[in-house]
Parts: structure tokens; sequence; C-alpha cells
């Protein structure tokens, strides 16, 4: 502590400029466990690397750098390691982690580069607070934001992240908690492959590829995000595949090409979510009857439900394109709602189909279709739907300028109508 | 009249001059292509598997097990090729001829382990750099347990 | 002069005034609707397709049947032998025509839009896309255009009505169905590549098509597409664009005008 102690003072002596004259590899190697070492502000360039249990709290304007390709910041084999409040750049990794456990990083800001913060193999992690920055190219070519491989006990949380492959990318790790972080402009805003005991609350996902990607991944609990804007070629707002026991709980879909899609997955349970003016609100494949839809509202999707031909079970939701009425006065409509239309289905088989998504031939096909399947008995039919929404009505107001552009161009519109007719 | 059933016959032939027999692998666009099976998008290229069906529609995989998946579901009645990519150079080779190496410690796309090159050189030679792992044949990977390994 | 005398009859016709009405309401009523249960994003909708479905329904409708009645009914009426006697060429009669329904088109689509806006300003304000305007505008233009021709082969008001009532629903519909029929038995490849060849020979799909690219949603006719729309959204694809386009108005035009001299003849 005492040679820490000098080394800032010999800062504080020789350097008054940002440009560091702070050796910060030096620093680490002579920390003692627990230590707290305080980097002065200015850029540092190099490769640090951190092996034992001492916190790195960076002052304003930190900024440690590299021009090669090994990571800016290196943990391994420690324990009860923090690193606070500094910026990084890199060209390839800024922060990776290696068997450590115990591990916070908090405030730091990585920007331009290929991986931000990369963890493995390690337990007890909190990543607070980051926020990750990746470049302009397409996706194909860029990193992960925050990416987990095999690890333990991780909370990821309140992070922002933006323009990087997936924002955070977790591959077998068990016991995760993603609340509160928000993705944009990235290929999947978080990316579950092969992990179990998975929180993701309170998030928000904007204008990704895919908001939420879930693969072959168990005991999930996702509930309270907004998921919105995906509307690239493959877009999903939360697409599960091979997942199972979920229960995806109160979010909010809205504006994606497609809400939420189940392929060849068991037990999730869909319930008190929001879908709004989604392309196809939701799309299943291979889902097993221990799923269920429930209590969600639908409202502006051009398709509510597709399938394939096991479709999957809807229950107690509303809809606003249900026609029926409520004699019995419980609230749940009298007849059946029928999701089901031709078009829908054969879009899931053939892709091609796509083209016609709401054209004015398919339209037509579909009120038919209606009339038609209000027969049908199993595939995608809500035998309760319910009638109230508990959407928020819009307030009542008035755009004056519009209002007045509108008045004079229908005018002008007439007025001449009359002069054409009288020449 | 005639113009009409030229017209006609002109479009046909376009038509079925563009599905030829060949089967030959096309190019991945990384905007559009996404796995048919598991619906990832393709980022790593060099692990990315295709199948020319005969009708001359292209199916896509990012990994080779998600290939076999399908060969699983589909049978291989309608299959006129499937190409998987040389992780040596990143060059289309048929999987029937490939050679397989597994090792549960390689990363692919979706973790199954599994590479393919082109020749047994080659195979070695990455085993040699990148650790130990078992040679497969095609035959192999139709009872190969796919999936992450402990 | 010619022009004027035209429009003045258009104007006055009952039908035109009916259309008017019925296109007004209809827009404004959509409008409404939707506007009260959605709150406004961007992107593709269930409020944008309603919206761009209303114009590619009715609106070549109405375009094409009044405007081959109204050839045809020259014809019939022998006002076009007349008008023959004057020094008057087939092409200036032809275009005088053309344009004077694309006025009285104009001006039923001037008197919507704002009512639309006039009302969306009760509700907070709407938005009109400018993508959704122009294509209007290109929807009148090309339907006029092929109201034209399908008049001048009709001869009668009776035959052009018919026949309008067909195109439209071959254009519209049965064109799509077949495809769409097509595409349980050919490949998806075929299927694409046919689906292709239409947007460029249905005036339709070509609006459609154009709405998509120009409001840059061309992602919602799916990766199958993506060829054709990074093309399109290319400079030069926006050029092959208003060709085609004008190929659209000026075909049918030349075509009409042949029709009418291959009558004279007869």
């Amino acid at each position: 502590m005492k040679q820490l102690g000098f080394f800032l003072l010999f800062f504080l002596f020789t350097s008054q400029t940002a440009y560091a004259e702070f050796d910060i590899q030096f620093a680490i190697d002579q920390a003692k466990t627990g230590d707290i070492i305080h980097i002065p502000a200015g850029r540092y360039e190099g490769n640090f690397m951190v092996k034992k249990p001492i916190i790195l709290r960076g002052e304003e304007g930190v900024e440690l750098y590299s021009q090669n390709n090994n990571p800016v910041l290196k943990i391994e084999h420690a324990a009860n390691v923090s690193v606070e409040n500094i910026m990084i750049r890199a060209k390839n990794k800024g922060i990776v982690a290696h068997e450590a456990e115990n591990l916070e990083l908090r405030a730091i800001e990585v920007k331009d580069v290929q991986v931000g913060i990369h963890i493995q193999r390690s337990k007890h992690v909190r990543i607070l607070e980051n926020r990750v920055v990746g470049n302009q190219s397409h996706y194909a070519e860029k990193g992960n934001g925050i990416a987990v491989f095999k690890s333990e006990d991780i909370a990821i949380e309140q992070n922002t992240i933006e323009q990087v492959q997936d924002g955070i990318y977790v591959e077998e790790v068990k016991q995760i908690n993603v609340q509160r972080n928000k993705v944009k402009n990235s290929r999947y805003g978080t990316h579950f492959m092969y992990s179990s005991g998975v929180e993701v609350l309170f998030n928000t996902y904007l204008h990704n590829v895919t908001g939420l990607m879930v693969m072959m991944t168990t005991n999930l609990e996702i509930a309270n995000n907004t998921v919105s804007s995906h509307n690239d070629f493959n877009s999903y707002g939360l697409l599960m595949y091979d997942t199972q026991q979920a229960m995806i709980r109160k979010n909010s879909f809205q504006n994606n090409r497609v809400g939420v899609a189940l392929q060849k997955s068991s037990v999730i349970q869909i319930q008190e979510n929001r879908f709004q003016m989604n392309q196809t609100a939701l799309e299943g494949t291979k889902v097993d009857d221990g799923s269920i839809v429930n209590d969600n509202q639908f409202t502006g999707n051009i398709l509510t439900a597709r399938s394939d031909h096991q479709g999957f079970r809807l229950v107690r939701n509303f809809y606003d394109d249900y026609t029926g009425i409520d004699v019995a006065g419980d609230g749940f409509g009298d007849v059946p709602y029928v999701a089901v239309s031709s078009f829908g289905q054969w879009m899931v088989r053939q892709p091609v189909y796509q083209f016609f998504v709401a054209s004015p031939s398919v339209m037509i096909l579909t009120s038919l279709d209606q009339q038609i399947n209000k027969t049908e008995q199993n595939l995608l039919v809500d035998n309760e739907p319910k009638l109230l929404s508990d959407m928020k009505e819009t307030a009542f107001s008035i755009n004056s300028i519009q209002l007045l552009i509108g008045l004079v161009v229908s005018m002008c519109g007439l007025w001449f109508w009359k002069r054409g007719m009288r020449v | 009249m005639n113009r009409w059933i030229t017209i006609v016959i002109l479009c046909g032939a376009i038509l079925v001059g563009c599905s030829d027999r060949t089967y030959k692998p096309r190019e991945i666009i990384s905007e559009t292509d996404v796995c048919k099976i598991c619906n990832m998008s393709i980022v790593h290229n060099e692990y990315a598997g295709q199948i020319v069906l005969k009708n001359g529609d292209y199916e896509i995989f990012d990994d080779i097990g998600c290939l076999m998946e399908y060969l699983e579901l589909n049978g291989e009645d309608e299959v006129g090729a499937a190409y998987i990519k040389n992780k040596a150079n990143n060059e289309w080779i048929d999987i029937y001829k490939a050679t397989f190496v597994y090792n549960k410690d390689y990363w692919t796309p979706m973790n199954y382990g599994v590479l393919a090159f082109a020749t047994k050189d080659e195979a070695q030679k990455w085993m040699t750099n990148e650790g130990d792992g078992q040679l497969l044949a095609y035959q192999d990977l139709l009872t190969f347990n796919w999936g992450i390994h402990e | 002069m010619f022009v004027k005398i035209e429009l003045k009859q258009i104007l006055r016709s009952r039908w035109m005034q009916l259309v008017a009405f019925l296109f007004t309401f209809v827009f404004v009523a959509i409008i409404v609707i939707q506007q009260m249960a959605l709150p406004e994003t961007e992107g593709f909708t269930r409020q944008t397709a309603s919206f761009l479905n209303v114009l590619l329904f009715l609106l070549p409708l109405f375009i094409v049947s009044i405007g081959s009645m109204n050839i045809a009914g020259d014809i019939e009426s022998g006002w076009y032998s007349l008008l023959k006697t004057y020094p008057m060429k087939r092409r200036q009669y032809i275009i005088g025509k053309y344009v004077a329904t694309s006025l009285a088109f104009l001006l039923v689509v001037l008197v919507a839009f704002g009512v639309v806006l006039a009302l969306g300003g009760f509700l907070g304000g709407v938005r009109l896309p400018i993508v959704l305007v122009i294509l209007t505008l290109l929807c009148i233009f090309i339907f006029v255009s092929v109201g034209i021709v399908l008049g001048a082969f009709a001869q009668t008001k009776l035959f052009a009505l018919a026949l309008s009532l067909v195109v439209w629903s071959f254009f519209l519909l049965l064109i799509s169905y077949a495809l769409m029929a097509l595409g349980a038995f050919v490949a998806g490849h075929v299927l694409q590549k046919l689906i292709i060849v239409t947007i460029h020979i249905n005036p339709v799909e070509w609006l459609r098509f154009g709405y998509f690219i120009f409001s840059n949603q061309a992602s919602v006719l799916g990766p199958a597409f993506y060829g054709v729309t990074k093309f399109y959204m290319s400079p030069l694809g926006h050029v092959i664009y208003g060709i085609v386009t004008t190929l659209w108005i000026v075909l049918p035009l030349m075509l009409a005008t042949k029709l009418l001299k291959e009558d004279r003849q007869r």
C-alpha cells in the first residue's frame, strides 16, 4: 500500500498533463491482496494482466488501449477482482476473464472493439452499468458485446450495448440473471445457448435482427421486457429453439416481423404479454401440448398466429379482430376465436409466400377464411376469447395545423371541381 | 397469337434453363441466410453447410450438426448434393467425401465440435495445431450423438 | 381546349361524384378506426397495410372502369366520329382523354386526402407518408392509361365495363391466387422467379413493390427477394423503376392509338 501511495505521489509531482507516467502493470504486480489501485486520469497503452484479488478503480478520464490483437485487460485465475470506471479501446477484445471467481466489472466503457467483455469458466461474476459500442461494419464481421462461456452464477445488469454481433452471448452457463440492459442495433439482443436457470427481466431490445434468441436452454423466466422494432429479413422478437420450461410474462412485443416464435420447444408458458402491431404475433412449429398461450393482448397484428399442423394452445387471450359477442356476460366471447388462416399456414411451409403478406388478394382470402374456418375445432383455436382489453384509450387531442391544412386542401379540391364543371 | 406462344415458350425455356441439373453450391448471403434447422443467421461462414435439393432449392445450415439433423428429418430422397465448408480453406466440399474431426473443445456455431476437411492430411494438420480429435467419416455422422458433451 | 371540355364532362358525371364520395368515405373510415385503436410506429403495420390495400383495391377499379367507359362511350355515341371530322389527330384525342381523366382523379384524391388530414387533425394528427402519396399519383397515371386502352378495345360501354372488371380482378386477385396455387407444386426458387416476372407485368404488384422499395421496408417481402429489392434500391434500380413505370403509361396509350387506327381502317 505504501508503495502504491508512493507511485501516486510520484505521479502527482511529475505529471500535470493527462499523459500517463503511471505504470498500471507495475502497480498491479506490486499490489497486495485486497489493495485498491487508483488509476489517475490519462491514456494508457498496453495489455494488462490481473492474477490476484485487487480492485482497479479509474479516475474520471482513464482510458486503456492496445494496438495489438491481445485483450487490453485480462483477469486470470483470480478471485475477488473488481474493475471500475475505466474506458477501453481495443482492436480485438476489451476485457477477458478466465477462471475468475467473485469478479465485478462496473461502469466500464468499451469502444471500437470486436468483443467487449469475454468471460470464460468463471463463477459469481457481476457485470454492471457498462457500456459497449461496436463499430459500423456488418454484424457478420463483428464480435459480441458481453460474452459468457461455461460459467456459473452470472449477473449482467444495467448495461448498454450497441452495434455488435450479439449484445449478450451466453453459452453453457448455469444461473444467469440478465436485468435492465438495453441492446440496440445488433444481431441478437441476447443469445442463450445450452444454458439453464436463466432470468431475463426489464430489458429493452430495439432494432436488432432478433431481440432474444434462446437455443437449447432450459428453465427460463423472461418477464417485463420491451422487445420492439425487429424488422429485418429474418427477424424475431423472441425466438425459442429446442427450449424447455420457460415462463414468458408481461413482456411487450411491438412492431416486430414475428413477435414470438417457438420451435421444437416444450413446456413454455406465454402469459399476460402484449403483442402489438407485429407482422405475425406468434409462430409455433413442433410445440408440445404442455405449452400454453394465455391471457395475452393481441392488437394491430397483421397475423395473430401461424403454426405447423400441430398448432399450440390459445386460452383466454384478447384479440382485437375477434368478431363474436358475449351474450352470457361472463367477459368471454360466446364463439371460439379461430386464429388459423390458410395463408399463415402456407407461409410456414414455403417462405417465398411471404411476398404476398397483407396483399389485397391475401386480405380477401383471409376474410373468407374466417368465415369458413369458424368450424375449426383444434388448430389455433381459443375457446374463451377475452372481450375486454386493458389497453388505455388514446387521449383526445387536436392537431390544429394538420386540421387547417386538411381543410384547405379539401376545400381547394372542391373548388377546383366546381370550377371544372362550369368551364 | 404466334407472338404470345413464342413468349410463353421463351419464358418456359428461361425457367428450365435456370434449373440446371448439376447441383452447384451457392455463396452464402450473410444478410439473409439463416440455418434451416435452428434459424441462426450464418455469421461464421467457415462452418456453414448447404444442401441443394433436386428441385433446385437451397437449404443453408450454420453447422454440420444442423445439416445432419435435416437429413435425419427429411431423408435423402430429395437431396441433389450436400456441401460443407472445408475448415482449412473455407471452400465448399462434398460432405460424402469429406473427412471429419471431432473434439468437444473445438468451437462450432452450435458447439457440436465437429469440423470438416477435404483430406486426411488437412485434418491431421489441424489436429497437430489445435488439439487431437477423433477422425470420422460421413457414415459415422449418421450415428453420431449430436449435442454438447461434457 | 379539348381537355377542358373533357374534364368538364367527367366532373359533371354522377358516376365520378359518387366515386369521389365513396373513396373519401372509405379512406376516412379506415384512418379513423385504425388511428383510434393503435399508437403510431414506423414500419409495416396493419394500418399501413390497410391503407395500401384500399388504395390498390379501389383506385384501379374506379379508374379503369370509368376511364374505359369514357372512351367506349365516345365511340358508341358517335362523339368520337364527330370529333374525327375536326382537324384533330388520334394521338391528340388519346392524350387529351388521358390528361382530362388523370386530372379528374387527381381532384378526387386531393379531396379525399384533404378530408383525411382534416379529420386526422381531430385525432391528434395522422401521418400520410409521402411514399403513399406518390404511389397514389403513379397509380392514377398508370391505370388511366390502362383504362383508355381497354375502352378503345371494347368499343361499347357495357363491354368496356365487363372488360375492366375482368382485368381488374386479374391484376388484383387472380394472378396472385394462381401463383399461390402454383406454389404448392413447384420449387421455391421457381415460384420466386415467377413472382419477380409478375411484379413487372402486373401494375398492381409493381406499385405495391414500389411502396416497399421506396419506404425502405423491402424486408417485408421476405429474404427470397433480397436480390431484387437490393437491386431496385440502388440508384440504377431507381432509374429502371422509373423506366418501367413510364412504359406502363406510354405503351397502353400507344396501343390505344393503334387500336383506334385499325378500327377506322376496318
